[in-house]
């Protein structure tokens, strides 16, 4: 019993010590200084101060929050929406995010969100834009925690056997469901993209070739496929094109 | 233990040798002649002590230098300890000349001891020994003798002769010689407090200055000066990075390492961090001129343009009535100010709501019309200043027309003269205006870029672990399962151990014959009971000879039968009472044991 304690004690301490404690303080007083800028309408100075902040490698949902605030406010429409997403993906469920996002979108028609038309895909990018990634893996290994320390228990007290295969089956299934809309997400998020700069997407990947469709700032695509500084990308309606990478700017920031 | 007392030891002998060290103090320097762009290292050696504090190197016109660190070593040679401390120093030379680091004081143990001045040149080209890790050296005779004519930056605005809230557009560029390698450039920053200034543009593009090319990053902005007056612009700074090589000098020898080969392959390069300064510019800055100034003149100076609208145009009273209007172009837009609509007895009139980017602002207001009797919303008006023509300009928007026609009597307000803004509400949605919500307090969790929890090791490792963990304990339990319900793995665990103590305890009465063969009889009564699954009533010596005989164990059959013949003999017959016969005996009864171990 002593040794399952401390076992057990040595998985928790080392699960949520994933990261080591950066001195944050330096970026406090920044993002301080960055809100203050912008309650003076300075929203350029403002973006200035956001961006160092993520410039010295930290990042939280309220700084990509804010620094969206401002580019929106400084009219750069494409790096809003890019920040907005960005935010979505550590404070998914901020009810400050979720309106701003869609008052930003019924101001600007042509920024529409990447929509699968998969309903399959649907109900999966419904349910896992409620969670972040962490939390997801967070859930993922407490449900392998106790699957396995339920069937320990089963085991050692000799349980009814149909009640444990039925309850270790739906355990098998939900951990299952779980990581697979995990896999999907990381998936998503490595592929998404916003347009920075008003670009068109193109049936090749040359800067002459026949333009297929325009692409305003903001709109969120899927980039299928990189290929000598072109992206191949599917619109929201399904709709496939290259477009220059310039043009466009990836959702995840690698550490 | 032994090691405390090892290491207090050897603490002993460091104390006492510290003690009868001599102190040396000696400065040296990488190179004697070194090329402009190239960093020097300065290194003080202080040999026999390391409690050092690293003396100040007085600043020297011409010389950038910076306190690197300490580095220390500890020798103990034929029983000789030896300690020391090295402090180096960077020096980067900014002019050509022969410059001289002084003699310093050096406080060793409340002693002052005394460096040697050192001379060295710092010329125009990498002397041929040792390239310049820069860039080649120019080979241009009239190359330049001072850095800072390799490097500088200026600031230049195109108009001189200014008015308050104009824009002036302003061009810092950064100037840098192709053989200097540099690296982030940052903006430019210079005391803004006279002026408002907008966002920085920048480009890059190559410039060639009397005959010579240069690289040049080029910032573009735009500045508002706030008051009148001759003012100061600038000087502009510029951070960067420059790429230099540090003449490496190691204090303590470098072994093999410490040819030229090796230095020139391993180039210590490092990135030092300049700031260049500009010269300052002097505006002249006039008020705007008071003669032909418009009543509504509130400070926009620029060229722009005015729109504005008002509808719907079919309303009823209290029904809202949107006004739009939008100023554009260039100029101090964040100084513009929109012509403003006061409340009155025709209209009630709400917050505005105000967007802006750069190069327009736009406005949207809720009026309501209080009255059946209003017939127009009153003109807008927008005036400027226009420093290009040194004109006011205005443009007048409206009036425009409204049929406003009496509140139905569901929504007609009880007193249409004064309306108040509760009833309006009760009467009708009241419109609502919208716009981003403000901005987060705090930071929030702030946390390293893209660090998520499924890519740390840790994570990786506490699930590892605990599968480790879950599969010991799954063993485990399988174990003693098997031990509670399998008779004869558990009796054939259980006789190991039998024979393990048993066989304790025979060495230890073997100088007992008697009590000896007793144990060794029911010893071997006892693992053949467990082995064979049989009780312990029901086994004696035939049994087991003949289970032996079965099983086809001829090896310990002899040996087994002459331990039991003993045995009896001893027990019921007072025989050999000699304890070499039981050492004959225990000798059999292992033999048999291990044989039984093995063919289990």
């Amino acid at each position: 019993m002593r040794t399952l304690s401390l076992s057990l004690f040595l998985i928790c301490a080392l699960s949520f010590g994933v990261w080591a404690v950066a001195d944050d303080s330096q970026a406090k007083g920044d993002f301080t200084k960055a809100g203050e800028l912008y309650r003076k309408g300075d929203y350029s100075a403002a973006i200035v101060a956001y961006e160092k902040i993520l410039d010295s490698r930290l990042e939280s949902g309220a700084l990509y929050y804010n620094l969206a605030n401002s580019y929106y406010r400084d009219g750069q429409i494409g790096e809003a929406v890019l920040n907005y997403e960005r935010a979505a993906e550590l404070i998914p469920r901020d009810r400050d995010l979720k309106y701003n996002d869609r008052y930003l979108r019924s101001r600007y028609p042509d920024v529409r969100p990447y929509q699968d038309k998969n309903i399959f895909e649907k109900a999966i990018n419904k349910h896992i834009a409620f969670y972040t990634l962490d939390e997801m893996a967070a859930i993922l290994a407490g449900l392998f925690v106790v699957l396995g320390l339920f069937v320990l228990a089963a085991f050692y007290g000799r349980w009814a056997r149909s009640m444990v295969m039925t309850i270790s089956v739906l355990m098998v299934v939900a951990i299952g469901t779980y990581a697979a809309g995990f896999v999907f997400k990381i998936a998503d998020i490595r592929n998404k993209a916003v347009v920075i700069t008003k670009a068109s997407a193109n049936f090749e990947p040359r800067p002459k070739a026949t333009e297929h469709f325009p692409l305003p700032k903001g709109a969120v695509v899927k980039i299928l496929k990189e290929e000598d500084g072109w992206m191949k990308i599917r619109r929201w309606d399904g709709q496939l094109g290259w477009v220059s990478a310039e043009n466009i700017q990836r959702i995840e920031k690698r550490p | 233990m032994k090691r405390i007392l090892l290491m207090a030891m050897m603490a002993c002998v460091t104390a006492t040798t510290v003690l009868a060290q001599d102190v040396k103090v000696e400065a040296d320097i990488s190179d004697k002649v070194t090329a402009l762009g190239d960093a020097l290292r300065y290194t003080l050696t202080i040999d026999g002590s390391q409690d050092v504090d690293p003396p100040p190197i007085p600043a020297i016109d011409g010389l950038d230098i910076r306190y690197v660190g300490p580095s220390t070593r500890i020798s103990i040679v034929n029983g000789r300890y030896s300690s020391s401390v090295a402090h180096a120093y960077s020096i980067f030379p900014i002019k050509t000349g022969v410059y001289r680091i002084p003699s310093l004081d050096v406080i060793v143990d409340g002693k002052t001891l005394q460096t040697l001045p050192i001379d060295f040149e710092v010329t125009a080209s990498a002397p041929a020994s040792a390239p310049s890790s820069v860039g080649s050296a120019p080979n241009d005779p009239q190359a330049a003798a001072d850095l800072r004519d390799k490097m500088f930056v200026t600031l230049q605005a195109p108009e001189r002769d200014v008015y308050v809230n104009e824009a002036v557009p302003v061009t810092i560029t950064l100037f840098v010689s192709p053989d200097i390698a540099v690296s982030e450039v940052q903006l430019p920053q210079w005391p803004d407090g006279a002026f408002g200034k907008s966002d920085v543009q920048y480009r890059q593009v190559e410039k060639v200055i009397d005959g010579v090319r240069y690289a040049t990053v080029e910032f573009n902005t735009v500045i508002y000066p706030a008051r009148e007056g001759e003012l100061i612009l600038g000087p502009a700074s510029v951070p960067f990075n420059v790429v230099v090589q540090n003449r490496n000098n190691d204090p303590f020898g470098g072994g093999s390492f410490g040819d030229s080969f090796f230095n020139s392959f391993f180039a210590n390069r490092e990135r030092r961090t300049v700031s260049l300064s500009s010269q300052a510019l002097a505006l002249n800055v006039k008020p705007i001129p008071q003669e032909g100034r418009p009543a509504d003149f509130t400070g926009a100076v620029g060229q722009f343009n005015f729109e504005a609208s008002a509808g719907p145009e079919d309303v009823q009273v209290g029904d809202p009535l949107t006004v739009r209007m939008n100023i554009s172009g260039s100029g101090s837009l964040s100084a513009v100010e929109f012509p403003s609509i006061k409340e009155s007895a025709d209209f009630k009139v709400y917050e505005p709501s105000k967007q802006s980017d750069k190069s327009a602002r736009s406005l949207e207001q809720v009026v309501i019309p209080v009255s059946e009797n209003v017939k127009e919303f009153p003109a807008l008006s927008f005036s400027w200043f226009d420093p290009s023509d040194g004109q006011y300009h205005t443009i007048i928007q409206g009036p425009f027309p409204l049929k406003v026609k009496p509140a139905s009597q569901k929504s007609q307000p009880p007193f249409a003269s004064a309306v108040s803004p509760a009833a309006i509400a009760s009467a009708e949605p009241e419109p609502l205006g919208e716009d981003i919500v403000f901005i987060k307090e705090g930071p929030g969790y702030l946390r390293p870029v893209g660090a998520r929890v499924y890519r740390s090791k840790k994570f990786h490792f506490g699930l590892a672990a605990y599968t480790v963990f879950w599969l010991a304990a799954m063993l485990g339990l399988m174990f003693f399962r098997r031990i509670q319900t399998d008779v004869r793995f558990a009796n054939r665990l259980k006789s190991a151990d039998t024979a393990r103590k048993g066989l304790a305890e025979l060495r230890r009465s073997v100088n007992d014959p008697f009590a000896f063969y007793d144990r060794a009889h029911t010893l071997l009564i006892e693992y053949f009971s467990l082995k064979l699954g049989l009780p312990p009533g029901a086994i004696d010596a035939p049994v087991i000879q003949e289970h032996v005989r079965g099983k086809g164990h001829e090896t310990i059959a002899a040996p087994l039968r002459e331990v039991f013949a003993e045995c009896e003999s001893a027990r019921f017959a007072g025989g050999s009472g000699d304890p070499a016969h039981a050492r004959e005996c225990l000798k059999k009864i292992e033999t048999i044991l291990r044989y039984m171990k093995k063919e289990a």
